[in-house]
C-alpha cells in the first residue's frame, strides 16, 4: 500500500518537474536573450545563458524618456480601481445568486450565462463605447469594456457560497437579528477569504495584462499603460528604424534583444507578486469548483 | 408556475429588444437629420460667404501616419488651425498613432474623421468601396482642390479610381521602384568589388561567392524569414495572377508560381543554398534584411529609389552600396497610396480644401510632415530649405515623428541635412523616367474571390518562403505547391483578374 503510493508519488514528482521545466525553460531563454547584444543573437541563435552581457535594450526602454514609469504608475493605478470596483461587483451578484429565496434568480442566472456565450462582436461594443459613451481617450476606456465583470467570476463565486457557506450559518445570523448587509458583510464575507482572493487576482491580472482596450481606445499617450507602451515600443523599433532614415545615422536598434526586454519588464510585477497569492489560489480554484 | 416564468421572460425580452430598437431608431434618425443639416448649412455658406465667419469653425480630423505626443500633436495642429480658420473657417485636428485595426473600427463604426492616408499594404481601397466606407472625390476635387487636380497627371488618377469614382488623392512620393542590391562598403573595399559591374544574377553568384570564401559574414540574407523580391513583375494588386515582365507590356495574367522566371530562381536559390551562398537558418530569421546586414550579413536584394542608399545605411547602422539590377517601374500599388475622405465625413468639401492646402502650402505641408520650427526641427541651411533635428535630439525624441513620406505632398516638404539638395528633382526625374506597366491604373477588386484567396495566401505560406531561400528542394516541391495551389482555385482568382483587366483595358486604351 505505501509501496504504491511512494510509485505514484515519484511519478508524480516526475511529470510536475517535467512540466516545470516546460515553463522554466523558456522563462530562462527570454531573460537571457534579453540581455545578449542583437549581433549574438542573430549570429549565434537563444541560449539559456546570456553569452555576452549586454543591457542595451534595457538602456533605451527604461533611458529615453519616464514614460515606462508613468504606464507602470497608470497600470498599477488602473489595475487596483479595477480589481476593487469589479470584485465589489462580481461579489453584489454572485452573492444573491447563491441564496435560494432570491426573486427571479433563474432568470438573473440565465441572463449571466447569455453573456458568457453571446457578445456584441468587436465593431457594435465600438459603436457602443465611443459613441454613446464617449469613452475614448479617457481613464475609462482602460477601466471599463469587457474586464468589469466577467460571467465566469460571478459563477465561480456563486458556487463557492453556495458549497461553503452553510444555510445554518445564515440562519443563525438571522436569528441573532442581523440584516442581510450586516449579513454579507460579517459573517459571509471573512468565510469566503479564498475565493475573494482568488476572483481578485484573476480580475487583477486581466487589467494588469490587457492591452487591447489600450489599443482600441487610447490614443493619448499620457493614458498609455504599460502594455500599451510596450507593444507601442515593439512596433516603434521598426519604426525608429524607418525614423532613421530621414535623419539619424549611427546606433542600429537591437530589435530581438528589445522584444525579449518588453517581455521581461510586462512579466515582472505578476512573476513577484504570484507567490503572495498562491495559497489563496489554490484554495480557492479548488474548492470554488469542486461542488459538494 | 412555469408557464408564468416563461410568459414573465418573454415580455422582458419583448421589453429589452424593443428598448434597444428605439434607441437605434432614434440615434439613426438624429444623424441623418444633422447630415441633411449640414449640407443645407454648407451650402448656404457657399452662397453668403461672410456669415461662415460668425459659425462654429468646422473641425477636419486627419490621422498622420506616425506617432508622437499629445502635446506635440495638439500644437501641431493648433499652429495649422491658426492658418485654416482665417482662410477657410476651419480647425484642424491632427490624430496620431493610429493602428490599422483602429482606422478600420472607425470606419466600420462611422465615427467621425475627415481625412486619412490609405496605404496598399494595408488595406484594399475596392474592398473600402464596395464597403461604403469612402467619399467620392471625383466632383470635389475640381471644385476644392483645384490646383492638386491639375497637377497630378490622369494616369495617376486612374491607380485612385474604382468603378469610374476617383477616391483618393495619391501621395507625391516614389511613385515607381527600380530594384537591385545593397552590400556592405567594407566587403566591397575588401574585395575590390566592383558594384556597378553587377548586373546579373551571374555576377551577384560571383561576388557572393567571392564573400563566402574571403569574410566572415553571411554572404545573401534573408529579410524576415523571407527573400526581397527584386523581379520585375506586376503583381496587380495582391501577387494572384501576376504579369510576369512588366518589360514585356504583355497583359496575360499568369500564375507567378509557374512561371519560367520564377522557377529559375528558385532553382537557382536551392543551388546556392547548397553552395553556402545564403545565411544558415535563413527561413526563421525574424529581423529585416537591413538588421541582419547590420549584424552578420552582407547582401540583400532590395527595391531601390533617389536617396535610398543613405536610408539604407542608417538602417543598418554600417554603411551600405547599392547597384541596379532592373531599371525602374511603375505600377498601381507604387502610386495609390493615398489620403481619402471616409464616408462618415459631414462635410467633405471642408476636408478636400485641407487636402488641398496640405498638397500645396509649403508652409503648412511642412508644418504636418516634420512639426514645429524649433521645437521639432531646425533649419541648418535655410537658403536651401535643409533641415535637421533641434540639438540634442533624434528621430525619436522630438515627440513628433510622422512618415515624411507618408504626407501628401513630400516634394514641397525641406529635405533633410544629409540628403542631396535636389533629392526632389531627382525623384520626380526618377519617376517620370519609369516604365509604367501597362496595367498601371487597373485596380483589382478581389471581392468575388475572397475565400480562394485566403485559401491559396495558407499555401503560400506554407512553401513560398522554403522555396526562394533554397531551403525545399525545387524538384520536389514545386510540382506539390502547385497543386496545392490549384486546388485552393488559384486559376478561379486568375480567371477573374484577367476578365478585370480585360475590360480595364479596353475601356482605358
Amino acid at each position: 500500500m505505501i509501496g504504491k503510493s511512494k510509485g505514484i508519488h515519484i511519478a508524480a514528482n516526475v511529470v510536475l518537474s517535467i512540466l516545470t521545466i516546460c515553463v522554466i525553460v523558456p522563462f530562462l531563454i527570454l531573460i537571457s536573450s534579453s540581455m545578449t547584444s542583437e549581433h549574438t543573437l542573430i549570429r549565434e541563435g537563444y541560449g539559456l545563458l546570456p553569452k555576452d552581457i549586454d543591457f542595451t535594450a534595457y538602456n533605451l526602454l527604461l533611458g529615453g524618456s519616464s514614460s515606462i514609469l508613468q504606464g507602470y504608475l497608470i497600470s498599477f493605478g488602473v489595475t487596483l480601481m479595477g480589481t476593487v470596483v469589479s470584485l465589489t461587483i462580481t461579489t453584489l451578484f454572485a452573492y444573491p445568486l447563491s441564496r435560494k429565496e432570491l426573486p427571479a434568480r433563474n432568470f438573473l442566472a440565465f441572463f449571466l450565462f447569455f453573456t458568457m456565450l453571446f457578445n456584441g462582436g468587436l465593431v457594435s461594443s465600438y459603436m457602443m463605447w465611443t459613441r454613446t459613451f464617449h469613452i475614448k481617450d479617457t481613464v475609462w476606456a482602460l477601466l471599463v469594456p469587457n474586464l468589469l465583470m466577467s460571467g465566469f467570476n460571478v459563477i465561480m463565486m456563486r458556487t463557492y457560497f453556495t458549497s461553503n457557506i452553510p444555510e445554518e450559518v445564515i440562519d443563525a445570523a438571522k436569528i441573532d437579528g442581523a440584516g442581510e448587509l450586516k449579513l454579507l458583510v460579517s459573517v459571509v464575507l471573512p468565510m469566503s477569504l479564498p475565493i475573494l482572493a482568488t476572483v481578485g487576482l484573476l480580475i487583477g491580472l486581466g487589467y494588469w495584462n490587457d492591452w487591447l482596450n489600450g489599443l482600441y481606445y487610447v490614443n493619448d499617450d499620457r493614458l498609455y499603460n504599460i502594455q500599451v507602451i510596450l507593444n507601442k515600443m515593439l512596433l516603434n523599433a521598426e519604426a525608429m528604424k524607418k525614423a532613421a532614415g530621414a535623419g539619424v545615422v549611427g546606433m542600429p536598434v537591437p530589435s530581438t534583444s528589445m522584444k525579449m526586454a518588453v517581455a521581461v519588464l510586462g512579466a515582472l510585477p505578476v512573476m513577484v507578486l504570484y507567490p503572495f497569492f498562491q495559497k489563496y489560489f489554490v484554495k480557492g480554484i479548488t474548492v470554488g469548483a469542486v461542488k459538494g | 408556475m412555469k408557464m408564468r416564468k416563461l410568459l414573465s421572460l418573454g415580455v422582458s425580452f419583448v421589453l429589452v429588444c424593443s428598448l434597444l430598437a428605439g434607441c437605434a431608431g432614434e440615434s439613426g434618425g438624429g444623424s441623418a437629420d444633422s447630415g441633411t443639416q449640414a449640407v443645407q448649412e454648407s451650402a448656404k455658406e457657399d452662397t453668403d460667404s461672410v456669415s461662415s465667419s460668425d459659425e462654429e469653425p468646422y473641425v477636419v480630423k486627419i490621422i498622420a501616419y506616425g506617432d508622437g505626443t499629445t502635446e506635440a500633436a495638439k500644437a501641431v495642429s493648433e499652429a495649422i488651425s491658426e492658418k485654416t480658420r482665417e482662410l477657410y473657417n476651419i480647425e484642424v485636428e491632427i490624430m496620431k498613432g493610429y493602428t490599422v485595426d483602429q482606422l478600420n473600427l472607425m470606419l466600420t463604426s462611422g465615427e467621425k474623421l475627415d481625412l486619412f492616408p490609405l496605404m496598399t499594404w494595408e488595406m484594399s481601397m475596392s474592398n473600402l468601396v464596395s464597403n461604403g466606407q469612402l467619399c467620392s472625390m471625383t466632383e470635389l476635387l475640381p471644385e476644392h482642390a483645384s490646383q492638386t487636380w491639375e497637377s497630378i497627371s490622369e494616369a495617376d488618377w486612374k491607380c485612385v479610381t474604382v468603378n469610374g469614382e476617383i477616391y483618393g488623392v495619391p501621395m507625391n512620393k516614389d511613385k515607381s521602384s527600380n530594384s537591385g542590391f545593397a552590400i556592405r562598403k567594407n566587403v566591397v573595399d575588401q574585395l575590390g568589388i566592383d558594384v556597378d559591374a553587377i548586373k546579373t544574377l551571374d555576377d551577384v553568384e560571383e561576388v557572393l561567392t567571392q564573400v563566402r570564401d574571403n569574410t566572415d559574414y553571411y554572404p545573401l540574407v534573408s529579410s524576415n524569414g523571407g527573400l526581397q523580391g527584386f523581379l520585375p513583375c506586376d503583381d496587380l494588386g495582391d501577387g494572384w495572377g501576376v504579369l510576369e515582365n512588366i518589360f514585356d507590356d504583355d497583359p496575360t495574367v499568369v500564375n507567378w508560381f509557374e512561371t519560367d522566371t520564377w522557377t529559375d530562381l528558385v532553382h537557382r536559390m536551392y543551388d546556392w543554398n547548397q553552395k553556402g551562398l545564403i545565411m544558415p537558418d535563413a527561413t526563421s530569421n525574424t529581423d529585416s534584411s537591413m538588421t541582419t546586414i547590420g549584424a552578420v550579413g552582407c547582401f540583400t536584394f532590395g527595391q531601390l529609389k533617389p536617396g535610398v542608399t543613405r536610408q539604407a545605411s542608417a538602417e543598418a547602422g554600417t554603411e551600405l552600396l547599392t547597384g541596379e539590377l532592373y531599371p525602374a517601374v511603375s505600377t498601381t500599388n507604387q502610386v495609390a497610396s493615398c489620403y481619402c475622405i471616409p464616408a462618415s465625413c459631414e462635410q467633405p468639401e471642408k476636408a478636400m480644401q485641407i487636402l488641398d492646402l496640405l498638397y500645396n502650402d509649403p508652409e503648412v505641408a511642412n508644418l504636418f510632415t516634420n512639426g514645429i520650427e524649433g521645437e521639432h526641427w531646425v533649419y541648418t541651411d535655410k537658403e536651401n530649405n535643409v533641415i535637421d533635428y533641434p540639438e540634442g535630439k533624434d528621430a525619436n525624441s522630438t515627440g513628433y515623428t510622422v512618415f515624411s513620406w507618408a504626407v501628401p505632398n513630400q516634394m514641397i516638404t525641406p529635405v533633410r541635412e544629409g540628403d542631396p539638395l535636389d533629392l526632389w528633382d531627382q525623384l520626380t526625374e526618377f519617376n517620370e523616367s519609369a516604365h509604367n506597366s501597362i496595367a498601371k491604373g487597373f485596380t483589382w477588386d478581389n471581392s468575388a474571390v475572397l475565400n480562394e484567396i485566403t485559401a491559396c495566401e495558407n499555401v503560400r505560406t506554407k512553401y513560398v518562403n522554403g522555396l526562394e531561400l533554397g531551403v525545399l528542394n525545387p524538384d520536389e516541391t514545386i510540382p506539390v505547391f502547385i497543386e496545392e495551389l490549384k486546388a485552393a482555385g488559384i486559376d478561379t482568382i486568375i480567371a477573374e483578374k484577367q476578365a478585370q483587366l480585360d475590360a480595364w483595358l479596353a475601356k482605358n486604351n
